[in-house]
């Protein structure tokens, strides 16, 4: 089985962008809309799940609500989680990767960056965007 | 606000809308914003302040909103549908609001933004009773416009 990305965006559009670069890395995408649709994904493919790519603003519960989820959760605690987000300050930054995230991405991005930074946390990234 | 603050959102516009399309986006200098331009779609979100609410919004043509979906997906024009316009004229706003906020750090206008709402149709316009424009500008992304608009309500 190939390796599967979760992406988690309220906006359709971003996920079509996250589907266009896992395409490029012959990764799958796996979508959810939102928090709950997040958990529920995790629920039935956290065995598949090599990577999930977190927005942080969604209606509902919000990234960092999941991300602290999926941390206390023995299922989940070992999925790195990237955050993508608008959220740019330094003290949000801080705080994701307090609460676990391994990366942290700012929209605006280029598909060359997206794809960099997924790169980067299977440990073949150059740097950080 | 219109002094202070126009720059860092005209700056956010450019970069945000850049960056996704890898368009060349350029402000128009001394844009008239009493005339009445065509957009079919416009996304909008509430900022609040310490002092004042504002509504901030952009708009663009359904030609425009299309093509712009099209360079940030990758997708045919042809294949994008309606609701992908919608939520690209959402997400833009939405990024032009955390680029535009992280700039506005530390300053009175520092501010909380809602999640985005799209408004479509043909030729709309948006009435403000308070008709209180902070900032309105037009950008040229590529040869297409977009309008950027931010009112006190």
């Amino acid at each position: 089985m190939g390796v599967k990305l979760l992406s988690v965006d309220d906006s359709s559009v971003v996920r079509k962008i996250m589907k266009g670069a896992a395409e490029v890395l012959d990764y799958e995408l796996l979508e959810a809309c939102d928090g709950e649709e997040a958990l529920v994904v995790l629920e039935k493919e956290y065995e598949n799940v090599a990577l999930v790519m977190m927005d942080w603003n969604m209606p509902g519960m919000d990234g960092l609500q999941v991300l602290r989820e999926m941390k206390n959760d023995s299922r989940y605690k070992d999925i790195p989680v990237m955050m993508v987000t608008t959220e740019s300050e330094k003290e949000n930054i801080i705080k994701a990767i307090q609460e676990g995230a391994i990366n942290y991405m700012v929209k605006p991005f280029t598909v060359e960056e997206l794809i960099k930074n997924i790169l980067q946390c299977f440990g073949e990234g150059d740097g950080i965007y | 606000m219109k002094n202070l603050c126009g720059n860092c959102f005209a700056n956010s516009v450019i970069q945000v809308v850049s960056t996704m399309t890898g368009f060349d986006v350029q402000e128009v200098e001394n844009y008239d914003y009493e005339c009445t331009e065509e957009c079919d779609i416009w996304s909008l979100t509430f900022l609040k302040t310490v002092e004042k609410n504002y509504v901030m919004s952009i708009g663009m043509n359904k030609k425009t909103a299309l093509i712009i979906t099209s360079y940030m997906t990758g997708i045919l024009p042809e294949d994008i549908k309606d609701e992908d316009l919608r939520d690209s004229a959402c997400e833009l706003l939405n990024m032009i609001a955390g680029k535009a906020k992280a700039c506005l750090k530390n300053t009175k206008y520092y501010f909380a933004a809602a999640l985005p709402m799209a408004i479509t149709g043909d030729n709309v316009l948006i009435d403000y009773k308070t008709k209180k424009i902070e900032t309105y500008k037009k950008f040229l992304c590529g040869d297409m416009g977009l309008y950027f608009k931010i009112v006190s309500v």
